[in-house]
């Protein structure tokens, strides 16, 4: 006999998940209206005269309602970033992969994809059916209704992405009128192409192929890790699963040792993966609790208790108890929590303003006619309010130095998000100084201008140069 | 015949003299599709560009591309108007404004530093130095106090536009070695140099700058603070052009000095003058 060898590659196999319903469906379109109406709704909000979240990358700058956020202001965004690596961890810990099952966008988009097409196409005996057709009419006419519907939807998100960039009136405008900028289009076409390829055509394959997270997570599980399981000790018992008979008690099934699975692979046609969780824990599993609702659902037909399938851990499973507040998860919280508080606490002492002093080398210092030395700075004033502000600077630390700023502007106001340079001109006489450098300070100081009085301050430190010639 | 015809290369079928064959080696399909592209896309470049000469011009293309057009409209007004707003605005600002005006706007200040800089490299910095502080002997320092002509804003714009000829004439022919060593006492005594030690020829040097064979007061005045209008240096001060040791003022002294600076008035626009007077006059002197 021929020798099979078997390909690297399996064919894929299309999944036609079922539609169900129950308390984590429930759960989940809950949570995709929500995001679904913030992703969408978000860009048209106001604030200020400006929009609320706008990511202005022309102007360098990102507006979070009343926070502006700067370039320099780019540590909190790995503030942000390691907020969400131990969030992650954390819930990972204690859930599993919960993140995958009910927020990410993959399962929201691909969720709103599964719908459109069930809409369309029928249930999942229809669909099976449709595809196996060959092409008519009426299978060309619901193929091409779905896709466009899709297409749509990709669309429409894409767009939506842009406008996080830009004004989003205003942009909506240059769309319809075709004047969009060009990186927009492309950005638009881009989320697009990938929302229809990711959410319409690969789906599943995504989690179970691309995604990293599903990969790495197993490193985060412990025993007393959420999962959605099947309760092989129950459903199975002694005799292994049991079709229904026509007037057996649940006792007796019990006595007689049938197990309680009735063998009807309901949770396996809702999965949207196409696992069946009966075989075990698979790390294809996105932890969406839907085949809990289709497994619920005929336990409650068949008089049965539910929770065949459940949310339980490793250590339930085997007869103990899940312990939810370990010490990983007390310190993953405990992390999780001192990380929020610094970035709060940075973000609501965050400087509104901030000096910077650049000395003038070219050239390094000049001899004055009455033999004093005189060195050059340039201040810059970054004002970080969104409010034009007005500053006043000033220098000190150079004993018997006399200072000037470049066309007497000691105080001057400065744009919102705008900065002001100035030159600043030191003459001290070498007499007076110890050494080739002298260190000194130049200070910024915030004033409020109906009282005049000094509300913050910036300082710089400055080096003051004499060539030992004229020590 | 053999089993390898495959592998033979084909003939054309044509003979000559009885046995001389032509070989077939047709070029590799994707040769001639990428050939066949080519024809098209020149095709179509013809149709949407400016492409062949016709006598004394040339088709135009329907796109109506031109390059020279699209500079042109590139730097005009209106696009640096849309493109640069706060540019244009400043640059309109300072067509209305003076100098002094300028250098009292803290905002106008911001543009006159960046651009100004820019403008001074491409056309002051060769003499001057990129941070205007000359060359001893040769360019004056422009970040000090000491202005031959002078540092309020109008002077510096005069200087730049009109340019400058400074003259020392030549004392070796009027005054003995001696006494042009005597006047170099002197002037070394006004300014506190420390070589300038001998009290009889600094006596001596004073009644030779104040006579009238030397005149030397003429030009840089009885107090030898020298004359702003005449380009006459200050010579009691710590700043020397050509240099402060005894013997740079002795060849002053003996064979006179040329200074020159150009006037750039028809090289440069309005507005470009008064950017760099501002600039010039914070680079650290201006009065
Ligand atoms: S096995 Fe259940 S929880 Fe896991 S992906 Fe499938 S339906 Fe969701
Ligand atoms: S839905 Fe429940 S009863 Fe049906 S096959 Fe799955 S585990 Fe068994």
């Amino acid at each position: 006999m021929a020798e099979q060898t078997e390909g690297l590659y399996a064919a894929h196999e299309k999944v036609y998940p079922q539609a169900v319903r129950g308390f984590f469906r429930r759960m989940k379109t809950t949570i995709l209206l929500v995001a679904y109406a913030v992703y969408f709704l978000l860009p048209y909000v106001r604030w200020e005269n400006r929009q609320a979240v706008l990511f202005d990358i022309p102007g360098r700058q990102f507006f979070l309602f009343g926070l502006r956020v700067a370039p320099e202001d780019i540590i909190w965004l790995s503030g942000l970033l390691f907020i969400a690596a131990v969030a992650l961890f954390f819930v990972t810990s204690l859930a599993g992969r919960v993140f995958c099952g009910y927020f990410c966008f993959q399962t929201l988009w691909s969720d709103v994809f599964l719908w459109i097409e069930e809409k369309v196409e029928g249930g999942r005996s229809r669909r099976l059916r449709l595809d196996k057709q060959p092409l008519s009419a009426d299978k060309a006419l619901k193929k091409g209704i779905k896709h466009s519907l899709w297409l749509a939807v990709a669309l429409l998100t894409g767009i939506t992405f842009t406008l996080y960039f830009a004004d989003a009136y205003q942009l909506w405008y240059q769309y319809l009128t075709f004047q969009a900028p060009l990186p927009a289009l492309f950005t638009a076409g881009l989320l697009t192409a990938t929302t229809y390829t990711m959410a319409g055509l690969a789906r599943e394959q995504v989690c179970t192929y691309m995604c990293p997270y599903a990969r790495f997570q197993g490193a985060m599980f412990d025993r007393d890790t959420l999962i959605v399981a099947y309760d092989p000790s129950r459903g199975e018992r002694s005799q292994g699963r049991q079709p229904p008979k026509r007037g057996e008690r649940y006792e007796e099934r019990v006595a007689a040792g049938k197990g309680d699975c009735i063998d009807c692979g309901y949770c396996v046609k809702v999965c949207p993966t196409g696992i069946d969780i009966r075989e075990g824990q698979q790390y294809q599993c996105i932890t969406c609790g839907l085949c809990i609702d289709a497994c619920d659902t005929i336990m409650e037909s068949q008089g049965f208790p539910k929770g065949l399938i459940r949310y339980t851990s490793e250590n339930e499973l085997e007869g103990g108890k899940t312990h939810l507040l370990r010490p990983k998860i007390l310190g993953y919280a405990v992390i999780l929590l001192a990380a929020i508080g610094v970035l709060a606490y940075s973000i609501a002492n965050q400087s509104m303003m901030d000096l910077n002093v650049a000395k003038v080398r070219n050239p390094t210092y000049i001899l004055e006619p009455d033999g004093r030395i005189k060195n050059v700075y340039e201040l810059r004033v970054n004002n970080k309010a969104q409010e034009v502000r007005r500053y006043r600077v000033s220098m000190q630390g150079l004993p018997a130095a006399e200072y000037e700023i470049q066309g007497g502007f000691r105080e001057f106001s400065v744009d919102p998000g705008e900065n002001q340079t100035v030159r600043a001109y030191v003459w001290v006489d070498p007499d007076d100084l110890k050494g080739p450098r002298s260190h000194f300070s130049f200070r910024a100081e915030r004033i409020d201008v109906p009282s005049g009085k000094e509300t913050e301050a910036s300082e710089a430190t400055a080096m003051f140069y004499t060539p030992e010639q004229y020590l | 015949m053999a089993s390898n015809e495959k592998n033979q290369v084909q003939t054309t079928g044509h003979t000559w003299d009885g046995d001389l064959a032509e070989y077939n080696n047709p070029l590799p399909q994707w040769w001639v599709w990428v050939f066949y592209a080519t024809v098209v896309f020149a095709v179509v470049y013809w149709i949407l560009y400016p492409a062949w000469p016709m006598g004394g011009g040339y088709t135009q293309g329907v796109l109506d591309y031109s390059k020279r057009a699209r500079l042109n409209e590139a730097m005009s007004q209106e696009a640096l108007k849309e493109k640069y707003p706060q540019r244009f605005e400043a640059l309109n600002k300072i067509s209305k404004m003076s100098p002094a005006t300028i250098l009292g706007d803290s905002d106008l200040m911001n543009f006159v530093n960046s651009s100004g800089k820019v403008l001074f490299g491409d056309n002051c910095a060769p003499c001057h130095g990129s941070g205007g502080q000359g060359v001893i002997g040769h360019y004056p320092n422009l970040a000090d106090s000491a202005w031959l002509y002078g540092g309020t804003p109008a002077d510096i714009k005069q200087t730049i536009v009109q340019g400058r000829n400074g003259y020392m004439p030549a004392h070796g022919d009027k005054l003995s070695k001696q006494e042009i060593e005597a006047v170099a006492m002197y002037e070394g005594s006004l300014a506190g140099e420390e070589w300038a030690d001998d009290p009889q020829k600094v006596a001596q040097g004073k009644e030779i700058f104040h006579g009238s064979q030397a005149a030397c007061y003429a030009c840089h005045g009885k107090d030898g603070k020298g004359k702003e209008a005449l380009g006459a240096p200050n010579l009691t001060d710590a700043i020397w052009f050509y240099g402060g040791e005894k013997s740079a003022v002795i060849e002053t002294l003996t064979y006179g000095r040329d200074g020159k600076m150009p006037s750039w008035g028809d090289r440069l626009t309005e507005n470009q003058i008064k950017i760099l007077t501002a600039y010039v006059h914070s680079l650290g002197g201006g009065e």
